[in-house]
């Protein structure tokens, strides 16, 4: 399993496209990808889950996954995060 | 219309047109879910009614996804994003499941409780954005319970077909719009939306006759009633009577062949008979638009309104985001300029929740709404400007600033204008150095001081609209008072001619860009007053530009100064037609 500490940086947190972008990158891995909030864990390949965790910006989170394409995995959804998203341009 | 019989509803046109067939009314509502235990030996077969219902939903979100056209796919297509997600979360699906295989619950029970738990959840989120998601699993959860309870014999939305009806419902959706506009429909009518939402926008852009805000509609008209949706006016007549609907089939008729006599104007040079030059642009809400005035020849877009990206959201459009929606309008529109107006939310515009103007603004005309709301939101506005200068790069762009009242909020945005553009700068990132700054003269206060104002600004656009509400101190939307409303009143015509006179002496351009210019009946007196620039909605353009190539301008001056003179509101419409005969 791999592990990794990342910063929600963007400016809304966790919303709704931002939950939308990494779902849909998660979905391309097949290792289980996990994303923790203050203990509460959401299986990062659900929507609803990533927004039950309601992280606003500035929350830190740890990335987890497990699976044949781990490293990869969690290597495209640090990027991600800590690209904000894409939004900021 | 003598004695209409029938009953008349009121509403709020959105999209002009006249619609005359029958109805088909869809509600979207709420389901009442009956909560029933299944057997355990049907537990394999009610988990697989529930997994065909997903797809089924899935299919159909897809299809109307792939139904919009590329243009508004972007900005339409975002909710149907989040919706797609919902409808293929593996987790959500499975919790469902659970219910059904666990408490032996029904697809529909399982759903619905399942939906409570998420509701729960949701309400204990502080983040106000995030807590305002539930709106999109509600949406979900609707449409798989339609297609539950709904028999598998009809598919549904998918081949829902609006053909030759005119539909009514309780909340239109952008979905209901596309496929209204796919199938042939005749017009929409809908009891809640207002004028800025995004299906109303559509229906506009589609040129669908368009109603919404009918109260209690779903109460009063029925599956299969026979109406007529008079979109210009905003009423609906339920069975009228023979009478009235030849009085309308007439009406749709006559305009259709003026549409038709019209088209030939187009291509001609837009000169009046004592060979004065003119000008026509398009007022644009959305770049979907560009396709219907491309074959109008007009000379640029005098307003392109920048607020539907801001709305039927709860976040803010990037920078990156709104850049490729400008660039792309620059783009198409050559060397002809496109005015972007900065955001201009509040009032009777519907303002997102992320955007605060005062929650409870006693009188949100009058409260924090256009460059008010800019210069109290600096962020917000630097990266709309950031976005509008990089789109200069690629043709004629002018940014335009809405509810200007003093000197200050012009010297203020400048301001931070020069902060856009020296971020820009540090980006490495290229824009136009002949980027005009002009105001919207739309407030009182800045059309009496035109003169020094126009010292201050590169253009003037008057808002016809605001400026005749906040002249005459009336609510446009109040039918208590809207009768007051007035845009030939001698004092919005003083100040309409105080702008156009400024302009010509301080030589900045002047142009007006409210629903006046797209109104046939004053285009002349307008053109008397001095006028050379029209922007409208591009379906007015062809009978404005058919009037203004046959106006002889000079016989026109004194007789508009002789409207604005006219006490009396009887004389002054026997001028209105006599200038409009000459």
């Amino acid at each position: 399993m791999k592990e990794k500490k990342v910063i929600i940086s963007n400016k809304l947190g966790l919303h709704a496209r931002a939950a939308a972008k990494i779902v849909t990158l998660t979905n391309k891995f097949q290792s289980i990808i996990e994303i923790v909030n203050n203990g509460k864990k959401a299986d990062a390949k659900s929507i609803m889950k990533i927004l039950m965790l309601a992280a606003p910006k500035g929350t830190e989170v740890t990335i987890t996954a497990s699976g044949k394409d781990e490293i990869a995995a969690i290597k495209s959804l640090e990027k991600l995060i800590e690209a904000k998203f894409d939004e900021e341009s | 219309m003598k004695n209409p019989s029938s009953i008349i509803l009121k509403g709020l046109p959105v999209s002009k047109g006249i619609a005359i067939g029958a109805c088909h009314v869809i509600e979207h509502g709420n389901n009442i879910v009956e909560e029933r235990y299944i057997s355990k030996s049907s537990i394999k077969k009610e988990v697989k009614r529930l997994e065909i219902t997903f797809n089924e939903t899935l299919d159909e979100l897809n299809i109307i996804r792939a139904k919009i056209s590329p243009s508004i796919r972007k900005n339409i297509g975002l909710f149907l994003d989040t919706h797609i997600l919902l409808v293929s979360d593996k987790t959500f699906l499975d919790s469902i499941k659970s219910r059904i295989i666990d408490n032996l619950c029904s697809s529909e029970w399982a759903i619905h409780s399942e939906y409570l738990n998420i509701k729960d959840s949701f309400e204990n989120i502080e983040d106000l954005y995030i807590k305002q998601r539930i709106d999109d699993v509600s949406h979900v959860v609707k449409m798989l319970l339609k297609n539950l309870i709904t028999k598998k014999t009809n598919m549904n939305v998918v081949s829902k077909s609006f053909n030759n009806v005119i539909v009514v419902t309780d909340d239109l959706s952008p979905a209901d719009v596309i496929i209204a506009h796919e199938s042939k429909g005749l017009g929409l009518i809908s009891e809640y939306g207002g004028r800025s939402s995004h299906s109303s926008i559509l229906t506009r852009s589609l040129e669908i006759p368009s109603i919404v805000g009918v109260k209690n509609g779903l109460d009063i008209i029925k599956n299969n009633d026979y109406l007529i949706l008079d979109g210009n006016e905003g009423l609906i007549f339920i069975n009228p009577e023979k009478d009235l609907i030849k009085h309308y089939q007439d009406l749709k008729k006559s305009s259709l062949k003026k549409k038709r006599l019209l088209s030939n104007v187009l291509t001609k040079k837009n000169i009046s008979l004592d060979k004065e030059k003119l000008e026509i642009m398009a007022n644009l809400e959305l770049p979907q638009e560009l396709k219907i005035i491309k074959e109008k020849n007009i000379d640029g877009i005098g307003l392109f309104r920048t607020e539907y990206l801001y709305t039927d959201r709860n976040d803010f459009p990037t920078e990156n985001e709104q850049f490729i929606a400008y660039k792309q309008i620059v783009k198409k529109m050559k060397n002809n300029p496109v005015i972007f107006r900065t955001l201009d939310i509040g009032a009777d515009k519907e303002v997102p929740d992320n955007i605060k103007t005062g929650s409870i603004a006693r009188n949100p005309a009058l409260g924090l709404r256009g460059i008010r709301y800019s210069l109290s939101d600096q962020s917000v506005f630097i990266n709309q400007i950031k976005a509008i200068l990089r789109a200069s790069n690629y043709g004629t762009v002018k940014i335009m600033l809405p509810m200007i009242t003093n000197f200050m909020e012009i010297s203020d945005a400048k301001k931070l204008i020069n902060v856009a553009k020296d971020k820009l700068k540090k980006e490495k990132r290229k824009f136009s150095d002949n980027v005009s700054v002009g105001i919207m003269v739309e407030i009182p206060s800045c059309a009496v001081l035109a003169d020094r104002f126009a010292k201050n600004v590169d253009f003037f656009s008057i808002g016809t609209n605001d400026l005749v509400q906040y002249t005459l101190a009336i609510d446009r939307v109040d039918d208590e008072v809207n009768y007051l409303y007035d845009p030939i009143n001698s004092a919005v015509l003083n100040l309409i001619k105080i702008v156009i006179d400024a302009g010509s002496k301080n030589k900045i351009p002047v142009s007006l860009c409210g629903e006046m210019a797209g109104d046939p009946n004053y285009t002349r007196l307008l053109l008397g007053l001095g006028l050379k620039s029209f922007s409208m909605h591009p379906s007015a353009i062809p009978e404005i530009k058919n009037i203004m190539l046959n106006s002889d301008i000079k016989k026109l001056k004194r007789i508009s100064r002789d409207i604005i003179n006219c006490d009396s509101i009887a004389e002054k419409n026997k001028l209105l037609d006599k200038i409009n005969n000459i």
